[in-house]
């Protein structure tokens, strides 16, 4: 037969599929269809952004499994753990596992919810492929966690964690906002928003470090889970253009999705900056250089010029996020060491080594606005602990103890009054997203006023069994008792022994 | 090795609180979160919580306690279809080789491409709908069985588009449309199209598994991808027959995994849909704080008053009775091609073998009006 080229082919297996209903109405299959505002005129014209067949998906997805699984079953039979440089590491990975995983699950409801959705076949096929993509990174990562939960704290409740946790309700809350959106805000926001603009920065970092520490199983989860990231970024990029040249009338509408989860994705990758540049005691990157890297020069300073040409200006208070980044980990870090003791991964005592490379690499603001901070907890690690429950944004429920960027000694915190009622936000980032919705976000869960409604029960152990773990499980690591068995775990292995060569 | 690190001892041998007996369970137990979901739909059912029980009018004890037979989890799902999919791409390229397209009986031929090529408009709806399952579904267990079910399905509608883009030769992309033709306008196909539609605006997302796969899709493909293959044979047509059995793999186990959900929901006494937190350890959860302040509270919204059995028999009596009528037509287009196959023995055979034990370990009666 006269063989057809790939992209013929393609379009043969994947298009067409669909067809006008005769028998019911079609805003009966599309409910959501016309409820954002978003014109769609000639779909058919749109290209699929990542060209993959269900039997390439298959074939080229179970190779990369065999691929980390064998390097997981190799990392767990030798007890790679007790093998990286310093346990605290995982303390970092703790983070990453309650937070960010949970996140990869809610992405992947939200992506089946947006290809039923949207009928824009070239959409669907790779908004599917994601969404099973996206139930792939919350398995294997939950594999690592589950290997680590077996001789580490904190793990061992990590769904109930997320359900419950002050500290979840940061990822938890920007999924659910995505996924109450309309289909095609969830789109912008988690294909465009957060796979093109962030995704490099949450992975890239995140992944070399581990490497550099020597977690190989950490470090083979972030390479595996960012080889299916370009399909993705590619899904946000031909969407994000779709909407854009379908009809003019998109583009305001468009505009405000991106303002609003600019920011939105901003705030939620407070804790990344921390990762990047507390708890790896080698660090691949910093955060300032990272986000200069992937953020600025990548999308503000590169995709937003070739976006002006459709009338799309950069995202609101972008300015601000440049501004914040030589404040963002410290001030995220100090937020998390207010709140240790409450908080299933632990913040720890800084290093001589980590004050030089901080100082070194944030000169104009670490030692003058955050080391006193930190060197506080020289006598006491639990000297910094703030009494009392956090006031916190309610937009992206971070703690509000931001300082303004521009005038550090002072805070950001705003304050807005709606429905009679005072509303604090973070940011003038959170403050915009807050009044664009009002109504939406006083629906916000603040786990504070269930525990002083009694939700929690009447004792600190009924709330610590709330949470998922026990008081012995938080506060700061080398005082810690996986510290303590971190080395135990070492001396049986022999690695506390030097070998002198002469 | 085996004398280092014997003191090296876990702090706990179950990676979690809950219980887990392998990896497939490590994985996927707890992984929806159940309470405290931070805003209410904007558009689809605004008064409505992420998850929530009310998306479906039947009621479990235990969403969690739902399991695949097959412990499908994505490593061992991509596994599996990788070997599917080197098997028919080998098929394929055999039948090249071996020219065996050009020695199909004509009559089969013809049939074969009006028949097997509008499927792939069949499966890929059903796909679709099984999307809105995948989001409004109740725990991990369940939705993950209908992810890796949905996409089998696509993987189907790719197949049988490769097989036609094959077996028509240099007029595969016309074989497509043509196909696409019948699919909208033959009459044969208009019932079964029709059933198509009216699962794809299906609302409740157990109904909608009990239309696909306690229906139509027991009926459709048995005579698809099991009963055609002899015939198939005959006609010098060995391809075909090979694709249909791995096809029908797939199939057997999303009857599998459906089959026993239907028995979990169908012999669950339970008449409070809230009943399931207890189940999670949330039984003292005195309910969300917000509800009936800034937001309606769920369980003022009155409860089913029919049993599960009795749910499922008006659904199970409506879209079996259905699925027959969309079946039946489908006997014009063997007739009209030749092809000696009668359909009624076929749709009984699949009540007989598949839909009435299962029904009846289900408890549930129906009432089949055609």
């Amino acid at each position: 037969m006269a063989k057809l080229n790939v992209s013929t082919r393609y379009k043969a297996l994947t298009r067409d599929l669909m067809w006008d209903p005769k028998d019911v109405n079609i805003k009966e299959i599309y409910p959501l269809i016309e409820a954002e505002g978003i014109h769609i005129r000639d779909p058919k014209r749109w290209e699929d952004p990542f060209r993959m067949t269900f039997n390439q998906y298959v074939k080229i997805q179970s190779e990369k499994e065999h691929l980390h699984h064998a390097i997981r079953g190799a990392f767990e039979a030798n007890h790679g753990h007790a093998r990286i440089v310093d346990s605290r590491w995982f303390e970092g990975v703790k983070a990453f596992a309650v937070a960010v995983q949970p996140a990869e699950y809610a992405a992947h409801r939200l992506m089946a919810y947006i290809g039923r959705n949207i009928p824009i076949e070239a959409i669907r096929f790779a908004t599917f492929n994601q969404a099973v993509d996206e139930l792939r990174h919350a398995q294997i990562e939950i594999k690592h966690y589950a290997h680590m939960s077996r001789y580490y704290d904190g793990l061992h409740a990590y769904s109930k964690t997320n359900e419950n946790l002050w500290f979840n309700t940061v990822p938890k809350s920007f999924f659910d906002d995505a996924l109450t959106s309309g289909p095609f805000e969830a789109l912008i926001a988690i294909s465009f928003s957060f796979e093109y603009v962030f995704t490099n920065i949450l992975f890239l970092p995140f992944a070399s470090s581990a490497a550099a520490v020597g977690d190989e199983h950490f470090a083979s989860v972030g390479k595996s889970v960012q080889s299916d990231e370009s399909r993705h970024m590619a899904l946000g990029m031909a969407a994000l253009k779709m909407l854009l040249e379908e009809d003019d009338r998109n583009i305001p509408i468009v505009q405000r999705w991106l303002d609003k989860w600019f920011w939105r994705c901003y705030r939620v990758f407070a804790v990344i900056s921390t990762l990047v540049d507390y708890y790896p005691r080698i660090r691949a990157i910093s955060w300032k250089k990272a986000f200069e890297m992937y953020v600025e020069d990548q999308v503000l300073n590169g995709l937003f010029k070739d976006l002006f040409k459709y009338g799309i200006r950069p995202p609101r208070h972008f300015e601000d996020s440049m501004k914040e980044k030589e404040h963002y980990s410290h001030a995220t870090m100090r937020i998390l060491d207010h709140y240790k003791h409450a908080n299933y991964f632990r913040g720890f005592r800084l290093q001589p080594d980590d004050y030089d490379w901080l100082s070194r690499e944030y000169p104009n603001t670490f030692e003058r606005y955050y080391a006193p901070f930190f060197r506080k907890m020289d006598d006491h690690v639990m000297a910094v602990a703030s009494p009392g429950l956090p006031a916190v944004c309610a937009v992206c429920q971070i703690p509000c103890e931001y300082p303004n960027p521009d005038r550090p000694q002072e805070s950001w915190t705003q304050y807005v009054e709606y429905n009679g009622k005072t509303h604090m936000l973070c940011s003038p980032g959170c403050r915009d997203i807050f009044l664009a919705e009002p109504e939406k976000y006083m629906q916000w869960w603040w786990p504070a006023e269930s525990y002083l409604s009694g939700e929690f029960g009447s004792s600190l152990e009924d709330m610590f069994e709330y949470f998922g773990f026990t008081p012995e499980e938080a506060n700061e690591h080398y005082s810690s008792r996986d510290y303590h068995r971190w080395i135990r775990y070492r001396e049986e292995l022999g690695l506390d022994k030097r070998f002198e060569t002469v | 090795m085996t004398m280092q690190a014997r003191n090296l001892q876990p702090i706990r041998q179950q990676p979690w609180d809950w219980a887990t007996k392998n990896e497939y369970e490590e994985v996927t137990l707890r992984e929806q979160p159940y309470i405290h979901g931070h805003y209410r739909n904007k558009y689809y059912k605004p008064d409505y919580d992420i998850y929530d029980p009310r998306y479906t009018r039947v009621r479990v004890r235990d969403w969690e306690a739902f399991r695949d037979p097959k412990k499908l989890w994505y490593q061992t799902y991509v596994m599996t279809r990788k070997k599917m999919a080197d098997e028919v791409e080998a098929l394929f390229e055999r039948a090249g080789k071996l020219a065996i397209y050009e020695r199909v009986d004509p009559a089969w031929r013809k049939f074969s491409l009006a028949f097997y090529t509008p499927l792939r408009h069949y499966e890929y709806a059903g796909a679709v709908q099984l999307q809105h399952v995948v989001r409004y579904a109740m725990g991990c267990p369940i939705e993950q069985a209908a992810t890796y079910t949905a996409f089998d399905k696509q993987g189907r509608a790719q197949w049988l588009s490769t097989w036609a883009l094959e077996f028509a030769g240099g007029e595969g992309l016309q074989a497509l449309q043509h196909a696409r033709q019948l699919w909208l306008e033959d009459e044969s196909y208009d019932k079964l199209r029709s059933y198509m539609e009216h699962v794809l605006v299906t609302d409740d997302w157990v109904e909608v598994l009990v239309a696909l796969h306690l229906a139509i899709e027991p009926i459709l493909d048995r005579l698809a991808y099991e009963q055609l293959n002899a015939i198939s044979i005959e006609h010098g047509d060995p391809v075909l027959a090979e694709l249909a059995l791995i096809c029908s793999e797939q199939v057997q186990w999303q009857e599998n995994w459906t089959a026993s959900l239907f028995q979990l929901i169908a012999t669950d006494p339970t008449t409070s849909r809230w009943d399931y937190l207890k189940s999670l350890g949330y039984e003292d959860w005195p309910g969300d704080y917000r509800w009936g302040r800034t937001l309606s509270n769920p369980k003022s919204t009155p409860e089913e008053t029919l049993t599960n059995q009795e749910i499922m028999s008006q659904w199970a009596s409506k879209w079996i009775s259905r699925a027959i009528q969309a079946v039946t037509p489908l006997q014009s287009l063997l007739d009209r091609h030749g092809i000696s196959c009668a359909v009624e023995p076929v749709m009984e055979r699949a009540m007989a073998s598949y839909i009435l034990p299962t029904l009846e370990k289900c408890g549930i009666d129906v009432k089949i009006s055609v």
